[in-house]
């Protein structure tokens, strides 16, 4: 092996020589670079996902896809933030009608006790009213006791009148909240049977005024709003049942009284036709 | 205390070597990387021949010139993917031989030229003529032989500069210098 090919020591070969001196014309002539002013050399190395220096770089921090990353964040913040408090909300209005449908167990059978023995059932209940007429009447901006007085007789004759009319409805254990002009008003009965009387007094043609029997309601037991809502809407669908079953034994009558003349005008026919 | 004296000298060795480690070519990737054109043009003139030679052992001689521009621009842009600053030479060998092909892909209606560049000057006509032979000898003896052979580096030097091992490249060249030997013989019977 020869040295001089490999590291041009030892002794030089002739024809290695040559073909150095032959090829040696063709060799890389020194030339200046030109690189264009423009030309930068790009930082293009492979992106990491969570790199601390892209993160904390505000360059990119300050770019569109941060703005729209910023932006869906604060929308998704807001979005739960609005369910978490409606479902507190709605928790705490289920946890409050639990809470006062407890409350209100012994009042309503203290209810049925009262109706159940009569006129003197309606003694407390004309007292309860008397007081809130007076309470609603004295928060009233400070009105004269004339006025009040006036006032307290209205009141008391109108819960009176409403108080009998419930009575002859037969409506018992009702627990109404009379709330304050503007807010919802609502009703709860205690007990289906309860609503079905109330019902069948309605369908009898014992009107009712249905506002005024709440507000009589309201007079004679007082409820948390929640479980007020869920009876009402049990009375509506009771309503709705009613109507839809008077409806159906109305179509029913229709029916059976057309099949009937049917019925006969076949057995016309078929008697003339025997004759 | 013995483990951690150990431990610290051992350390100290390592931090010491890594730095004697960086050679100043990594120091000119490094510049050059940051935006200095200065560095960037040492590195032109301290790799030019190896581009020039690696351009030479597949590409026509007065295409070489401009297409080792052409690498270098390429280089400088695309210095961002140069992971290992130490690996600068055969990082942009491979730049080189990748133009090389792009080169032939996209001109090859220049044949002609170079038949009449052959027909030139005596001298230039042989030299030429021998490249020719050398650029039809397999790839692996081509490119070492004119490193050698044209730009006048030695066997380490290549090594070094492209990143071949250095058995590798002696092997190429003794190889090389053979097949060489019998093709000129057989057409001139000169050399």
């Amino acid at each position: 092996m020869s040295d001089y090919l490999w590291d041009k020591s030892g002794e030089p070969e002739a024809e290695v020589e040559r073909l150095e001196e032959l090829l040696g014309s063709l060799r890389h002539r020194p030339r200046m670079l030109e690189l264009p002013s423009e030309a930068v050399p790009l930082e293009t190395r492979r992106p990491r996902l969570f790199s601390t220096t892209r993160l904390f770089d505000t360059s990119r921090r300050l770019g569109p896809a941060w703005v729209a990353v910023a932006a869906t964040l604060l929308l998704a913040f807001l979005l739960g933030a609005s369910v978490f408090l409606r479902t507190r909300l709605t928790n705490g209005d289920e946890r409050a009608a639990s809470g006062d449908a407890r409350q209100s167990q012994p009042t309503t059978t203290q209810g049925t006790t009262h109706q159940t023995s009569a006129p003197t059932s309606q003694e407390p209940v004309r007292g309860e009213n008397k007081t809130d007429a007076e309470n609603k009447a004295e928060a009233g901006a400070g009105l004269k006791r004339d006025e009040n007085d006036t006032v307290k007789n209205v009141s008391v004759k109108n819960d009176a009148v409403k108080n009998d009319t419930v009575k002859n409805v037969a409506v018992e254990n009702i627990a109404v909240k009379d709330f304050t002009p503007g807010r919802r008003r609502s009703v709860r009965l205690a007990s289906i049977p309860n609503q079905q009387k109330l019902m069948t007094a309605t369908a009898k043609g014992a009107r009712v005024n249905e506002r005024e029997a709440v507000e009589a309601m309201s007079a004679a037991n007082r409820g948390s709003a929640p479980a007020l809502i869920e009876s009402t809407r049990l009375l509506a669908k009771e309503q709705l049942v009613y109507a839809l079953r008077l409806t159906g034994s109305k179509l029913r009558q229709v029916r059976r009284k057309t099949q009937g003349s049917e019925d006969s005008k076949s057995g016309l026919d078929e008697r003339e036709r025997i004759k | 205390m013995f483990k951690v004296e150990t431990s610290q000298l051992l350390f100290a060795e390592r931090g010491r070597s890594e730095a004697e480690v960086q050679t100043p070519e990594a120091a000119l990737v490094e510049s050059a990387r940051a935006g200095d054109r200065e560095a960037f043009a040492r590195l032109h003139d301290m790799y030019a021949p190896l581009v020039h030679g690696v351009l030479l052992a597949r590409v026509r001689y007065d295409e070489v010139s401009d297409l080792v521009q052409d690498v270098f621009l390429t280089a400088f842009r695309k210095l961002g993917h140069l992971r290992d600053a130490e690996r600068f030479g055969p990082w942009v060998s491979m730049i080189a031989r990748n133009r090389a092909v792009d080169f032939y892909r996209r001109a090859r209606e220049t044949e002609e030229l170079h038949e009449e560049f052959a027909q030139g000057t005596g001298r230039e006509a042989e030299a030429s003529e021998a490249l020719e032979i050398i650029r039809g000898l397999p790839e692996a003896y081509r490119e070492t032989l004119v490193l050698r052979l044209v730009e006048g580096m030695t066997g380490p030097e290549i090594a070094v500069r492209t990143g071949l091992q250095p058995a590798s490249v002696r092997v190429n060249l003794h190889r090389g210098m053979k097949l060489l030997r019998a093709r000129l013989g057989m057409k001139d019977g000169k050399l």
